[in-house]
């Protein structure tokens, strides 16, 4: 897929686990490994700003336009 | 899911049951009497078109029966509740499609034996069920076709569905 997700990246940089993140925004962590794995086909706007939320961040720093697919 | 076990069950019952018929025509054809169509005539008067017509309705009704089959398989793929299966939507696929062409192989034949009957002088149109039978089956065929159709898209929504985090 064109859209690349930098989840792992952001929660190394602030030293959360995905357990941690999923607890709190109040997903599972299923849902957790299928938006890192690149295997969500959509996201909805609510997970997203949790998500910015809890880590501190941009939209912009997860999600990746590349164009190679 | 007790509406599909008993689904499944008359399924069976309508396939075994015509199952036995193919059976039986296999074994009556050479020795009786058969009537085709409205034609009562003694097989050893039988001329070629008169044998086309039967091998032809012979493989319709092969055609039907693994129609049948098909839908049988699928039946026993709606007990384990996997509506959005492959196996379901390609069951129903094949099943409408078997149908869809017994329909109009069956609906070919009575044309057929209807033109036959014009040089002789005679223009029959009669309203039975051998005209409603061919016609049924065609719009069955074609429904299997267009729900398994349906179900594939409902199927691609669905993991989509999944998916949205």
């Amino acid at each position: 897929m064109a859209i690349i997700i930098n989840l792992d990246v952001m929660l190394a940089k602030r030293k959360m686990k995905s357990k941690e993140l999923a607890e709190i925004i109040g997903i599972t962590t299923a849902n957790i490994s299928i938006l890192k794995s690149g295997k969500a086909k959509a996201i909805r706007f609510s997970t997203l700003e949790s998500i910015c939320k809890t880590l501190d961040c941009q939209p912009a720093d997860i999600l990746e336009y590349s164009e190679t697919d | 899911m007790k509406k599909a076990i008993l689904f499944k069950r008359l399924v069976d019952i309508l396939y075994i049951l015509h199952f036995i018929g193919l059976i039986g025509i296999i074994f009556i054809i050479p020795f009786g009497t058969v009537n085709i169509n409205q034609v009562n005539i003694n097989i050893e008067n039988w001329n070629l078109f008169y044998w086309l017509i039967s091998i032809v309705s012979l493989v319709a009704y092969i055609i039907f029966l693994r129609g049948l089959y098909y839908l049988r398989k699928m039946a026993r793929f709606l007990l384990s509740n996997k509506y959005f299966s492959d196996s379901i939507i390609q069951n129903l696929k094949k099943s409408g499609n078997h149908f869809l062409y017994t329909g109009i192989m069956s609906f070919t034949l009575l044309v057929a034996m209807w033109i036959s009957k014009l040089p002789g002088g005679k223009f029959e149109l009669i309203y039975e069920k051998n005209l409603l039978i061919p016609l049924f089956l065609t719009i069955i065929g074609m429904f299997f076709i267009i729900q398994s159709n349906a179900l594939n898209v409902a199927k691609g929504i669905k993991e989509e569905n999944e998916l949205t985090v």
